[in-house]
């Protein structure tokens, strides 16, 4: 499949920034009363940043990253992305988008159930038409270098967690995204799997130059972020670099 | 996305629950097999109904004179009729021509009268005219050659008449003027009726009926055999052609038997469509649970059709997947039910279904059939509509549940699981 993702009215972005939120707003409507997920928010991050999107729980961390990856759009204000106003896609374009520039890393139910994990860590690259061949050799160095080379035909109930985040990790790898966003990535996992998970995105990151976003409030994730971003009640309330 | 891929996980998406799609998968197989199993039953009726009508017209095609199947009267025949029926056996798609008078008649006996129908043919051209209208020799003789006053009555119409053999019988009727004329006949033969024969019948030597009708050489018709009866309709042009060149100017018309048994046909088509309408509601109640059973999957599985999304796959996909799922159950069952047909099929057609010692008739239009079992015949025409109508309801059973899996929101379904 040719995945198009439509250019009229990009917005060109400012010089190194891959991603910039301008002034961004989200309103839900919960029955009668109005949430407000966001409130004029404003961030940038440019290429390659491992980032933590920092916060107690409903403070708009994982509707910033759904905004990010063109899961969901602003009430108002802007989300640039690759110089794609993510509000100006329609939901094929959006998918076409996710497709081609983000990988998704979810806190749980990251796997299809009736795949294997080299199927399903293939899943993405079928999506996006790459042959065969090409499909099995992008996957299997990462399989192999996620220490997974050996359980390719498993399913995901005969996988542990962290196995299973692993798989998540190089399905989301495997197209060479632009961005890869995590949302609460090591939340179901044990201290240690969750800590050798991260070690392994950031040397990915490292390798790769790849952006990663996180939103956690794992202080394993933030240790090892080289910028915190700390969100609350939908503002960010704090910007800090780390290393 | 690659249709590999889609296909794979369709594929497993639907083995997913395996106890579940096999009762859907089974009420699929099942009711269509039934469909098809209930069709071939009314079907075989339905075959042997045109071929004894066929049998009865005396052929695929029958040439007349113009108006005779409406009127019966004697001013529509066929001038020169045996020497017409001569040169149309020598053509090469038709196998024998059988020319025939029949002639509505009064029949009278010194005890009673009684209407009836008389037929006049030659056992010569029709060797096999008692089995075709399944009545049997009871006593005497059927045919008297060059004794113009020999007539076979069936039993039930000598019964009317309160005669037996060599009594007399006067037929009155109408000659091709319109004038009432009478015959004197002797009973020489009475004749045993099968299950679906004609109760009351009379029958004479062809020369015989045409001196009692005042026909002179004429015939009312020549049934004409073809090798390939199914072409009928094609070659009724071809064999008019001849009739005009060898008749030129008379009023004949060639028709095929369905043309001249038009309620006949119509009957079947009736009986046919009603049956079809009344499995269509049985399988409906079937795609009813199917909807559900695919709404149901869609259902448990929003957060999986979020993560989807979230990966990339356009909605227009997502719908595709549902739908693909829909189609590969509806396959794969609907041949499983295919198979379950033909073996019913077989079996039936082998041994029947016994309906009892007293049998089972069915009549239609003045056509009858008897059997004490019932078969099955497969009339491909009927089987492939029947599947297709089968095909497209189970996949529209998809639709509502495709299109509710392509509305979903990744956020939103992905929010389910939290």
């Amino acid at each position: 499949m040719e995945v198009e993702v439509p250019r009229e009215g990009g917005v060109a972005p400012r010089e190194g920034l891959l991603i910039e939120a301008k002034d961004v707003s989200r309103v839900y409507q919960q029955g009668q009363t109005q949430v407000r997920a966001l409130d004029r928010v404003s961030v940038a991050f440019t290429a390659g940043e491992f980032t933590a999107l920092a916060g107690p729980s409903g403070s708009g961390k994982t509707t910033l990253l759904n905004m990010i990856g063109a899961l969901d759009k602003p009430t108002q204000g802007s989300v640039v992305v690759s110089g794609q106003d993510v509000a100006d896609l329609g939901r094929s374009q959006a998918a076409d988008f996710r497709l081609r520039h983000v990988g998704f890393v979810f806190q749980a139910y990251n796997l299809l159930p009736v795949l294997t994990a080299y199927e399903n860590a293939e899943f993405t690259l079928s999506l996006q038409g790459v042959p065969q061949a090409e499909r099995r050799r992008r996957v299997m160095v990462l399989l192999d270098r996620v220490g997974l080379g050996g359980k390719l035909d498993r399913r995901p109930d005969e996988l542990s967690g962290g196995e299973q985040q692993r798989v998540a990790v190089v399905r989301a790898l495997a197209t060479a995204p632009t961005i890869v966003l995590a949302d609460e990535p090591t939340a179901n996992l044990d201290r240690k799997t969750g800590a050798a998970l991260l070690d392994l995105m950031l040397e990915l990151q490292r390798e790769r130059g790849t952006t990663f976003l996180f939103s956690t409030h794992d202080p394993l994730v933030m240790e090892r972020a080289r910028r915190i971003v700390r969100l609350d009640s939908g503002a960010v309330v704090a910007d800090e670099r780390t290393g | 996305m690659g249709q590999g891929a889609m296909l794979v996980l369709a594929w497993r998406n639907l083995w997913r629950h395996r106890s579940r799609t096999w009762i859907v998968g089974s009420a699929i197989a099942l009711s269509y097999a039934l469909f098809l199993v209930v069709i071939s039953i009314e079907d075989y009726s339905h075959v042997e109904m045109r071929a004894k009508a066929e049998r009865m017209v005396g052929g695929a095609l029958r040439v007349e004179g113009e108006g005779f199947t409406a009127t019966r009267a004697l001013e529509h025949r066929v001038p020169g009729g045996e020497a017409l029926a001569r040169r149309l056996a020598e053509m090469p798609e038709v196998v024998a021509t059988r020319p025939v008078v029949e002639l509505s008649a009064l029949l009278s006996s010194p005890q009673n009268n009684a209407g009836g129908e008389v037929l006049g043919a030659d056992p010569e051209s029709w060797p096999d005219l008692l089995d075709d209208l399944e009545l049997s020799l009871g006593e005497g003789v059927v045919f008297s050659p060059g004794d113009p006053h020999h007539i076979a009555l069936t039993r039930p119409l000598a019964r009317d008449l309160r005669v037996g053999l060599g009594d007399r019988v006067v037929l009155t009727l109408s000659d091709p003027q319109g004038e009432v004329v009478r015959a004197l006949f002797f009973v020489g033969g009475l004749l045993d009726v099968g299950p679906a024969g004609i109760d009351r019948l009379g029958l004479l030597s062809l020369e015989a009926a045409q001196l009692a009708g005042g026909l002179g050489d004429a015939v009312t018709g020549i049934g004409v055999q073809l090798s390939e009866p199914g072409r009928r309709f094609a070659l009724r042009d071809t064999v008019a052609q001849v009739v005009l060149a060898e008749r030129p100017g008379a009023s004949i018309e060639v028709l095929t038997w369905d043309e001249v048994l038009p309620e006949l046909v119509a009957m079947l088509e009736v009986d046919h469509a009603s049956t079809v309408v009344f499995l269509m509601v049985v399988f409906l109640i079937v795609v009813f649970a199917i909807a559900n059973t695919m709404l149901m999957s869609v259902l448990e599985r929003v957060r999986e059709f979020g993560l989807l999304g979230a990966m990339g796959l356009r909605p227009s996909a997502l719908l595709r997947l549902v739908f693909l799922e829909g189609l590969l159950m509806t396959s794969a069952f609907m041949l499983c039910g295919l198979v379950v047909a033909l073996a019913a099929h077989v079996a039936i057609a082998t041994f029947g279904i016994p309906v009892g010692d007293e049998g089972l008739a069915f009549e239609t239009a003045d056509v009858r059939i008897a059997d004490t079992a019932v078969y099955s015949a497969i009339v491909v025409p009927h089987w492939a509509k029947a599947s297709l109508m089968v095909f497209v309801l189970s996949m529209a059973s998809s639709l509502y549940p495709a299109f509710r899996a392509m509305r979903l929101e990744p956020t939103e379904a992905m929010r389910t699981w939290k």
